[in-house]
């Protein structure tokens, strides 16, 4: 099962990251090829709560079913799939260290693509490189989205 | 004030357009400089649904307020500004037609941003660019997503 770990610096304090991690609205700016999420219940992430997540390959809609598994404030999210959509199994973990004024940002993902689901449509080598492309521009996005200023009073 | 007269030929039905329109989590997809977005009451457009949105001016995290002020089934949608945030004045209008090849959609944003919130730091010109740069990707980004097809 493939495996993705990146560790990123973010200039930003660990409940600046928790706040984003903590809305769900701001996944798909997260994910390159994410285009929507809906999340039930509505509102801020809790454990149990269940993404259905909107995403794209070239000119194709794809779905990806997840749910929040894991919290631990300001240290630990944790996330799996649930059944049905592009994975056959997905788990990520995001592990936040607070460093004085920073925060090591530490992401995990181990995920199979659902045979099923891609089928006869796409080609499994290039949806598998959009995942990886995806997985490593989300630390990069994350860090960026961390680390913007709120206005000057 | 500003505003931005686009059309926009989508090869698509209008009930795809609709969809994508419907759905305000499509939201920071279809602005390249929005990053979040709440609704209430949570969930697909209705009139009366507040917005209120996280965005960026460069490095600087903004916030705009929306509400949801028409609804036409598979004709018109139209947003305008609520007070507080970073545009003073705000109305977005989108109107679709089905057409030989798809769906026609017409759009008019008419906005000004707030000097009172961003203060003496910012150009005013400069954000105001950006607000039209933003509308016009938005209409590119709007055609894609409502163009795209479901796997199967």
């Amino acid at each position: 099962m493939p495996k993705l770990q990146v560790v990123t610096e973010v200039l930003a304090p660990v409940k600046t990251i928790w706040e984003v991690l903590m809305e769900s609205s701001f996944v798909p700016k997260l994910y390159p090829d994410v285009i929507a999420v809906v999340v039930d219940p509505p509102g801020r992430n809790v454990v149990g709560q269940k993404f259905h997540i909107t995403g794209r390959a070239g000119r194709r809609k794809l779905e990806i079913f997840a749910e929040t598994t894991e919290l631990v404030t300001e240290k630990k999210v944790g996330t799996t799939n649930r059944p049905g959509g592009l994975f056959k199994s997905f788990r990520s973990e995001i592990l936040l260290e607070p460093r004085g004024a920073t925060t090591s940002v530490q992401t995990t993902f181990q995920y199979e693509l659902s045979m099923g689901y891609v089928g006869k449509v796409l080609n499994m080598i290039a949806l598998e490189r959009l995942v990886n492309d995806n997985l490593k521009a989300y630390s990069k996005n994350l860090k960026d989205v961390c680390e913007l200023q709120p206005l000057p009073k | 004030m500003r505003t931005v007269r686009e059309s926009v030929l989508v090869q698509a039905t209008p009930e795809s357009v609709w969809e994508v329109l419907m759905d305000p989590y499509y939201t920071p997809k279809l602005y390249p400089d929005i990053l979040n977005i709440m609704v209430d009451p949570p969930g697909r457009a209705v009139v009366g649904q507040k917005r209120t949105v996280g965005g960026k001016a460069g490095k600087r995290l903004i916030e705009l307020r929306t509400v949801v002020l028409d609804l036409v089934p598979l004709q018109k949608f139209e947003v305008g500004g609520r007070p507080g945030g970073a545009l003073e004045e705000f109305s977005e209008v989108l109107e679709l037609s089905q057409v030989k090849g798809g769906t026609q959609v017409k759009i008019t944003f008419v906005f000004k941003v707030s000097e009172d919130y961003f203060g003496p730091e910012f150009d005013l010109f400069t954000l105001e660019q950006m607000v039209v740069r933003n509308q016009e990707v938005y209409i590119k980004n709007l055609k894609e997503l409502s163009e795209l097809r479901k796997v199967g």
